[in-house]
């Protein structure tokens, strides 16, 4: 620990470096109306309803079995699932089929809950002081790492990435430890308001994360919009002295996405593998460059763990969007419906034409139903009037759309190539790398689709390799079959021609022997029948 | 005219026929039996036939239909799980043109999968030999079921079943296999 110390002195002492540059993005406004009524009313506590629905998926969306029974009392923090946990105290009513939030609102199986009366309350986080926090860190990072499995850590930035896996997929160390305070999307607030609302938890979370991962230095990248939460986060960070430099970012969309603010704090663009293969070329990631990068959010969850073994079962959602009447930044339990969070808050739509969106007005989707629960991807919700779409004009080939691809991709020919379901040179021109942030919609003044454009074409690339490998696995079976009843008849020939062999071989007098003998056996059978 | 020169002349005129001859050789249409180019393009035909094994083409098999369009010069449309990409695929390939499925074979048809009423199966076996892909379990006089991961929705099943307890159904859309809506 003393090493630590010393190298912690030499450490802080570093002036922040000034961010780098990334190509493209947007300037857009983000005057974020959820963080309007932030000074009236802070974070609300939501209570909790009456049923929670915890969906059985994992990060890869594939379905996982669960660990309970129906009619099992669970208790708060209980694993369920593997990688899941209750998020209250309450009996497992049934498991089945449920609405999950989904662009195609599909259902999952899921677990449903119903709460006890007397759960226990959300007290807020104690703030112990900076020596009793630092012993209290030190502990726990002594700790093996698999503790955090109980913590059920999940990214909190949208995409829900296990931050256990994160970490440990770092085999070679961890040099820089980002964590990512930029949230660019416009009417997404949690971050910022969590950052208002409790600095020292923030600060504590990000201190044992340099703990627990050992890295050389971490980067706290806050936009320059956000310079209340700037200053509130810098304070707690030096009164508990933590081995941690704030940047401040320049506020352009996307900034907050991984791959983009890798690049704006360290200056490196995460390198392609296989870059000269079309069909294998993929991005690195960053743990294979010693980077992590890891939410505000969850590192305030993970001093919630620290400080009284409480796992990630609920996070913070920002309202907001043009028909949502009280915008505002809500604490939520995950499984909690969306309608509830709706009626609670004041906000249910009061007409039919009111869209409600989940995730931000770029990257998110209208909702099928309200009955799906809120879970730790979902940022925001959003209260959108009526969309009139604009129809597409033919393309102008302005290249707008080249200039803010943060991807540096060629938007104009992907849309090309997608539209005509030419699959491999859409591969070719790395269409899997879009981070479908919406930048080159935004700017086409044609209105052509592009990012839904390019959203169906990764999804439908992903579905025809699928079919392709399922069919290669058909033809395999079908091989298979072939052969083995290619082997059968060899057999039954084999046996035929054996029994064949067999008879001639007799000689003559034995087979008119075993005749004669038949003959006596069937005459003693009539002889004794007749008796 | 000497000797030593009419000898010469001899000489040159056979080894003129017999360039000649080595070339008529060379030229003649190559026996396709096993010559691995056509080999290599079968194997390309299969790959993008759909595995589905259903044999609406008239052949026993995709492998078979594939041979037979190389080796046989049957046309490429008569695929009808394939349907238009498939066509279009193959034309690409073989350099020809993209014809209309040809309906004699089939209609293209939505994904489907095979499920077994299993109440009312009686285990007779019939429709585990007509699977091509293996993808029915289960044993004499028991339930069978279809693992529908496998099953290709070939139909071949259907006719076999003794007591019609055998349907096809379009598979639930799992969250892996969702995808987006094509833009208008
Ligand atoms: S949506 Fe994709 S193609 Fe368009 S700007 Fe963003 S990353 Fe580039
Ligand atoms: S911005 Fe729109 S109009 Fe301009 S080149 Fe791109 S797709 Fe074409
Ligand atoms: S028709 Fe059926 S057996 Fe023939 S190639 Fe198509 S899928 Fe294969």
């Amino acid at each position: 620990m003393r090493v630590r110390n010393a190298w912690r002195k030499q450490f802080s002492a570093e002036k922040p470096r000034a961010p780098f540059s990334f190509h493209g993005g947007l300037k857009l406004d983000t005057s974020k109306r959820a963080l309007t009524r932030f000074n009236s009313t802070g974070i609300k506590e939501l209570p909790l309803p009456a049923k929670l629905v915890v969906p059985l998926i994992d990060y890869h969306k594939n379905n996982i079995e669960p660990l309970v029974n129906i009619q099992q009392t669970v208790s708060r923090g209980q694993i369920i699932a593997p990688g899941i946990i209750s998020p209250a105290y309450g009996t497992v009513s049934v498991i089945e089929p449920c609405e999950f939030i989904h662009p195609g609102g599909l259902s999952v199986n899921s677990v449903v809950i119903d709460t006890h009366a007397n759960n226990s309350e959300n007290p807020p986080v104690s703030i112990p002081s900076a020596k009793a926090a630092q012993a209290m860190i030190n502990s726990f990072a002594e700790q093996p790492i698999e503790t955090l499995e109980q913590a059920a850590l999940v990214g909190l930035g949208g995409a829900g990435f296990p931050t256990l896996h994160k970490i440990k997929s770092a085999n070679n160390g961890i040099h820089t430890l980002i964590i990512n305070a930029a949230e660019c999307e416009p009417e997404i607030a949690c971050d910022e308001a969590l950052m208002l609302a409790e600095p020292e938890a923030i600060a504590l979370g990000i201190e044992t994360l340099v703990q627990l991962t050992q890295c050389q230095q971490c980067i706290i990248a806050i936009e320059d919009s956000k310079p209340l939460a700037q200053q509130q986060l810098s304070e707690a960070i030096n009164t508990f002295d933590v081995n941690a430099a704030i940047m401040t970012i320049p506020t352009r969309y996307p900034t907050g996405a991984e791959t983009t603010l890798i690049e704006v704090v360290t200056g490196k663009r995460l390198a392609y593998r296989n870059a000269n293969s079309p069909t294998t070329k993929s991005q690195t990631t960053p743990s294979e460059h010693g980077i992590v990068c890891i939410n505000i959010g969850t590192a305030h969850a993970l001093w919630q763990m620290v400080e009284r073994n409480q796992a990630l079962d609920s996070r913070v959602v920002s309202l907001g969007g043009s028909n949502m009447r009280n915008p505002c930044n809500v604490r939520v339990r995950f499984g909690t419906p969306v309608n509830f969070v709706l009626s609670a808050t004041d906000n249910t739509p009061d007409n039919a034409h009111t869209r409600i969106r989940a995730g931000g007005p770029l990257s998110g989707f209208d909702l099928h139903s309200l009955n799906a629960p809120i879970t730790a991807n979902t940022n925001c919700i959003l209260a959108e009037a009526a969309f009139i779409e604009t129809p597409a004009q033919p393309c102008i080939r302005c290249g707008q759309c080249a200039d803010v691809c943060p991807v540096k991709l060629l938007p104009q020919q992907l849309h090309w190539y997608a539209q005509s379901e030419d699959h491999d040179k859409c591969a070719q021109l790395n269409l899997a790398a879009c981070i479908e942030c919406g930048c080159c919609d935004l700017v086409c003044p044609a209105s052509i689709k592009l990012t839904e454009t390019f959203r169906y074409a990764k999804s439908t690339a992903r579905f025809l390799s699928e079919q392709n490998q399922k069919a290669d696995e058909a033809e395999q079976r079908f091989k298979n079959r072939e052969e083995r009843l290619k082997q059968r008849e060899a057999d039954r020939k084999a046996a035929i021609e054996k029994r064949k062999q067999a008879v001639k071989s007799q000689d003559k007098k034995t087979n008119t022997d075993r005749i004669k003998a038949a003959l006596e056996r069937a005459r003693t059978k009539q002889k004794s029948s007749k008796d | 005219m000497t000797l030593p020169a009419l000898v010469g002349l001899v000489v040159l005129l056979a080894a003129l026929v017999f360039i000649g001859a080595a070339l008529a050789r060379l030229s003649r249409p190559i026996n396709t039996e096993g010559h691995s180019g056509d080999e290599q393009l079968i194997e390309k035909v299969n790959n993008l036939l759909p595995q589905t094994q259903c044999a609406q083409c008239g052949h026993p098999g995709c492998r078979p239909y594939a041979y037979a369009i190389i080796k046989q010069r049957e046309p490429i449309n008569r695929c009808p799980p394939g349907g238009d990409r498939t066509i279009a695929d193959l034309a690409e390939l073989l350099g020809t043109t993209a014809l209309p499925l040809d309906s004699s074979c089939g209609e293209q048809k939505p994904i489907q999968v095979a499920i077994i009423d299993e109440s009312v199966c009686i285990g007779c076996t019939l429709c585990i030999h007509a699977c091509p892909v293996d993808a029915i379990v289960g044993a004499g006089k028991l339930m069978h079921t279809v693992i529908s991961d496998q099953c290709t929705g070939c139909e071949l099943c259907l006719p076999p079943c003794p007591v019609d307890c055998i349907d096809l159904v379009s598979p639930a859309t799992s969250t892996s296999d969702w995808q987006w809506p094509r833009p208008a």
